[in-house]
């Protein structure tokens, strides 16, 4: 039986809207899994071949050995046996290769593959995704504020982001995603959380990723403790967590020694408090210490140069610091 | 008063605020104590502020790449993956066949 194409009518985007909102904030996949396939599927629908896509770079015409341009990729869903999916594929070649970790796992073989073992297109169901994934220990769920930001909205194509990337800084979402993962689970909304977590996961390196993120909680959960409206200057430090975080738990870099040793300090630099959780202030800049601390992460060897380490996260917080007016209006 | 350097994004972050008075500005550097202002108060204006600050620091944060941030994968593309898929998986795809 050949995949069936599907059309999503305004209608119906709307209905899988309005059920998407009537969710829990965290639902598993198994809550209901053709709607959660559907979720994920329009999810990844709406970023395939925009500036979104987080599969496109990983993605080679076989021919000439080349990433496919992105703005050849193009998508559609697709039904077959009863699942609900999506086929993704380039208007460039029928001759496809996938160069990360765990693509392939991720897309079916056989309905995908050429006679030469290329690919003619990727055919992604997420119901079979999430079996794969609990085959693992790892629950998929589906997260309303995120996919609110995202799959249903905030998404501008002008921008060269999505401005839910912005308000993952402002809602403080470090503390939703360690707690996640923790509890052994992952989102699974769109290309990102294909193929940066779920291709290639492997139980075996979550003990340690689910301690980490059970570390970076609870930290933020006592430098926030009753503080409901944290400043953004003090949401940066917890968000710069998040992020090494969120390395940690793609398997090219599970169990990094380098993003651990940067994580750690910098969660000792959360506990010590030195920018207030809870004072008013304006953040006139984003510190540009940030992509210091990533690159940092991020190097090999890093976690030899405790030093080094200290002293670009103390540089980091005086950034912040002097970006930070206080209490610039008085009554 | 220390002196601000990033003009434009600054007084454009202000419009989103009610300017009721003369502006008083103390760096967080070179204050030795901090009196935490009573909590009523404090929840809008501190709400009020942060929508500015997403306002002043929006030019800052667009040059920062997007695979430092979050949702950003890090990684590369390398050599062909591994095409072989474990038994495991395999034979979770054979079980969804008809």
């Amino acid at each position: 039986m050949k995949p069936k194409t599907i059309q999503f009518s305004a209608e119906e985007i709307q209905f899988l809207r309005k059920s998407f909102e009537n969710f829990d904030e965290i639902t598993s996949f198994s809550k209901d899994i053709m709607l959660s396939s559907k979720i994920a599927s329009y999810g990844i629908f709406r970023e395939i071949g925009t500036i979104n896509d987080e599969l496109a770079r990983f993605i080679f015409d076989a021919t000439t050995q080349k990433a496919v341009r992105l703005e050849s990729l193009k998508s559609r869903f697709i039904e077959w046996n009863g699942l609900f999916g999506l086929q993704i594929f380039s208007i460039d070649t029928n001759r496809l290769e996938l160069r990360t970790k765990g693509f392939y796992e991720v897309i079916h073989p056989s309905l995908s593959k050429n006679e030469d073992g290329t690919l003619h297109s990727l055919y992604v169901f997420p119901e079979i995704i999430n079996k794969i994934a609990q085959s693992e220990g790892i629950d998929l769920v589906l997260v309303k504020s995120w996919g609110m930001n995202s799959i249903f909205g905030g998404f501008d194509p002008a921008k060269a982001y999505y401005q839910t990337n912005f308000w993952e800084l402002a809602n403080n979402d470090s503390l939703k995603f360690s707690d996640l993962i923790r509890n052994g689970r992952l989102a699974f909304m769109g290309t990102h959380d294909l193929v940066a977590h779920i291709a290639g996961m492997n139980h075996q390196q979550w003990p340690l990723l689910r301690q980490k993120a059970q570390n970076v909680y609870e930290t933020i959960q006592t430098y926030f403790r009753s503080v409901s409206t944290p400043s953004i200057s003090a949401l940066i430090l917890p968000y710069t967590a998040g992020v090494i975080l969120d390395d940690l738990a793609q398997p090219p870099s599970y169990g990094s020694k380098s993003h651990i040793a940067v994580l750690d300090e910098l969660l000792i630099k959360i506990s010590a408090k030195e920018i207030p959780a809870n004072l008013s202030t304006l953040l006139t800049q984003f510190p540009d210490g940030f992509q210091e601390i990533i690159d940092m992460s991020r190097k090999h060897g890093t976690e030899n140069n405790s030093q080094e380490i200290k002293v670009k996260i103390n540089f980091f917080v005086k950034q912040i610091l002097k970006a930070s007016l206080v209490n610039p209006l008085l009554g | 008063m220390r002196k601000i350097k990033n003009k434009k994004a600054f007084f454009g972050a202000l419009n989103l605020l009610v300017v009721g008075s003369e502006l008083n500005s103390h760096p967080l550097l070179q204050t030795e104590s901090i009196n935490v202002p009573s909590e009523a108060s404090s929840i809008a204006e501190i709400k009020n502020l942060n929508l500015a600050s997403l306002k002043a620091i929006e030019s800052s944060w667009l040059k920062i790449p997007p695979n430092c941030k979050a949702r950003g994968f890090n990684a590369s593309p390398s050599s062909l993956a591994n095409q072989e898929i474990s038994t495991k998986i395999q034979s979770i795809y054979s079980s969804f066949k008809s």
